[in-house]
């Protein structure tokens, strides 16, 4: 483990709370993670589950009544919790790129395209204009936007769904980020347009060696191009693995359930759908022990009663939270 | 063959819009059996929920004719119309939309019970208790708000008061597209339950083929208002040979199975229904039409949708399944 090199990014023991009437909601609970250069790390989990919370936490845009209770953000080596707010917006603007789900919503309808790439471009990097100009048409071009310098002048709405995705894209890299959010990226779009966009990812990960957080509720989206998956359940992390292992033998029996739930084409037809029964937990009073456990189909008393840590598995680097499969458990793969 | 509940002949179609007229299905032919879940699966765009809308009559077609248990729903009198119309119901995407905020739930599904008077007044409160039992839902909620409930409470909520009108056909609408995952699975299962005990006739939406793969006994492909391939649940899914089908499958990632290859990815977006490319309105996206070396006979001519049981739209559908292996990258 000591020739691996340190991660570019290192979240360390992050809580993030937010107030609310009578009360708070821990919506990040204590959430351990690294990515290292060039390495694409999915966060997946349903709604509720803090994924997009963690992912917000890392940027800075932790917004009121929300704010980190306790924890570390290392980007190199560097701690952005506590970090005045002037110092976070230079890290974010030179470090950072976050793609948002919804394209529409991130972009002024009443701006061109190319001025959106120029404004980002000379207000983190300084270029002049036509610098920034060159650099933005650049960025359009190496996400695969036809006839770049053209579409420069375009609106939003002239784009359709896969192409604002794709400028959204541009927007985060053309600063040349060191890591890259991607918040749900492909969520509103269409089957053949998301792998696409996935595919765009990948590419530019690789090309330039930036760091991927992939956030998405789809295990299916996040098998295409993950390295390593941390799945989320309740602010909490439950599993984390290489992708492959995760896919070939979940460890915790929320990541089970949720695989068991994905349509697959490879899959049984005459098979009946088989569901994680119940509902997502309530996030303003979760459960005492197991958070799963109310779900769960291996729960026992002990799960009921005491809430179970995150702990190593086999392979060293593979970890869940489940008393049913950890060693003496009673659950069998 | 026996007679379908509902048939499309030839049905076309179109809205006038600013930039000008779109034809967002064209020309589409099929029937749906008593019993039977046909799955349609598209894009956006692809015309899949104007052809259920057009089937439903909720909107009105341009050429050709919608049958209902054989007769043109086009020529049947008001008072004959609405007796029909309580027998086709749809479960529409977004179950918070189609809920009004400001009726309890077993009002709202007392509603058809009554507005149909399908039972007596005195009979509706036990068979809206059946209805929750039927859908999973625990009969104590019938108080609630359509706001109190979770995203997959309220879409068994829909899905109890389509089915308290006693329908014989239901439309399911990307039923599961708004849902959480875990909640999909529970959804799909209740339908797939309900289909099976009720012996109701559904018309599924899905904008992928993998959701529709264990309730649909037959599929139909659209691309940009045209059926491209129809067939059985085994010839979509073990013998496809549209390209487009071909690369919709590859397109989805295959997360059980260790040989996660290559995938066929389609370039570009869905074109514009307003003025659609020439020939195979999918030549402009096609794969193998790029791998033909582009045959003038895809930018010419409309291939028919052939075939008697499956069938295709394709002018080269015979090479394209042989072809798939060598295009996935």
């Amino acid at each position: 483990m000591n020739s691996m090199p340190a991660p570019l990014l290192s979240v360390q023991d992050l809580t993030t709370v937010f107030r609310i009437r009578g009360g708070s909601v821990t919506a990040v609970d204590r959430v351990s993670f690294d990515i290292h250069v060039g390495q694409i790390v999915g966060l997946v989990g349903e709604s509720g589950s803090g994924k997009s919370a963690t992912a917000l936490s890392i940027a800075g845009l932790i917004e009121r009544p929300g704010f980190i209770l306790s924890g570390r953000i290392l980007l190199d080596g560097k701690d952005l919790v506590g970090l005045p707010e002037s110092e976070l917006t230079h890290v974010r603007g030179r470090q950072i790129g976050y793609v948002f789900q919804d394209s529409m919503s991130s972009l002024n309808p009443t701006m061109r395209i190319g001025d959106h790439l120029v404004e980002v471009v000379r207000h983190h990097l300084g270029l002049r204009r036509r610098d920034a100009y060159n650099r933005a048409v650049a960025a359009l071009m190496e996400v695969g936007i036809p006839r770049a310098s053209e579409r420069m002048s375009s609106y939003p709405h002239e784009f359709s769904g896969g192409m604002r995705q794709r400028t959204m894209l541009a927007m985060a890299m053309v600063i040349k980020p060191k890591l890259l959010i991607a918040d749900e990226p492909t969520t509103a779009l269409d089957v053949t347009i998301q792998a696409q966009i996935l595919d765009l990812i990948k590419d530019l990960a690789q090309k330039h060696g930036t760091a991927v957080l992939l956030i998405t509720h789809d295990l299916a989206v996040a098998s295409q191009i993950c390295d390593f998956i941390h799945v989320m359940y309740a602010g909490q992390i439950v599993e984390s693995a290489p992708s492959q292992l995760l896919f070939d033998r979940p460890e915790s029996p929320y990541t089970e359930g949720l695989l068991r739930c994905l349509p697959d084409i490879a899959d049984d037809p005459d098979e009946r759908f088989r569901a994680i029964e119940g509902t997502p937990v309530d996030m303003a009073s979760p459960p005492a022990g197991c958070r799963f456990a109310p779900r769960c189909e291996y729960a026992r008393e002990i799960c009921v009663q005491s809430a179970p840590r995150l702990s190593p598995r086999s392979p060293a680097e593979r970890m869940a939270r489940c008393w049913a499969s950890e060693k003496g458990g009673w659950r069998v793969a | 063959m026996s007679p379908s509940l509902i048939e499309a002949q030839d049905v076309s179609v179109r809205f006038n819009t600013p930039q000008g007229r779109l034809t967002a299905i064209k020309s589409v032919t099929l029937g749906i059996e008593r019993g039977e879940c046909l799955g349609v699966v598209g894009e956006s765009g692809s015309g899949k929920s104007t052809l259920a809308r057009a089937l439903l009559g909720l909107t009105p077609v341009a050429r050709g004719k919608i049958l209902y248990n054989g007769v043109d729903i086009s020529k049947m009198s008001p008072r004959a119309w609405r007796r029909t119309r309580r027998r086709l119901q749809i479960v529409f995407q977004d179950p918070l939309s189609a809920l009004n905020p400001r009726l309890r739930a077993g009002e709202a599904i007392a509603e058809p019970i009554r507005v149909h008077r399908l039972r007596e007044r005195r009979g509706v409160p036990q068979r809206v208790g059946e209805l929750f039992d039927q859908v999973g839902l625990s009969r104590r909620m019938a108080d609630r708000f359509p706001h109190e409930f979770s995203g997959g409470q309220q879409q068994r909520i829909v899905i109890a008061r389509a089915l308290a009108a006693e329908p014989e056909f239901m439309v399911c609408d990307e039923p599961t597209s708004s849902l959480d995952v875990s909640i999909q699975a529970q959804v799909l299962g209740l339908i797939q339950d309900l289909q099976r005990q009720l012996n109701v006739t559904l018309l599924f939406i899905a904008h992928a083929l993998p959701v529709i793969r264990r309730l649909a006994g037959r599929v139909a492909v659209m691309y940009l208002g045209r059926v491209v391939e129809m067939g059985s649940r085994d010839d979509i899914y073990s013998r496809p040979s549209h390209p487009y089908t071909l690369a919709l499958l590859s397109a989805f990632p295959a997360t059980k199975r260790a040989d996660n290859t290559g995938h066929i990815v389609l370039r570009g977006d869905l074109p514009s229904p307003i003025g659609p490319p020439s020939g195979c309105a999918f030549h402009t996206r096609c794969w193998l039409y790029e791998m033909l070396g582009r045959p003038e006979v895809c930018r010419v001519v409309e291939p028919p949708l052939a075939g008697s049981v499956s069938a295709v739209a394709c002018h080269f559908a015979q090479d394209a399944r042989a072809a798939s292996g060598t295009a996935a990258s």
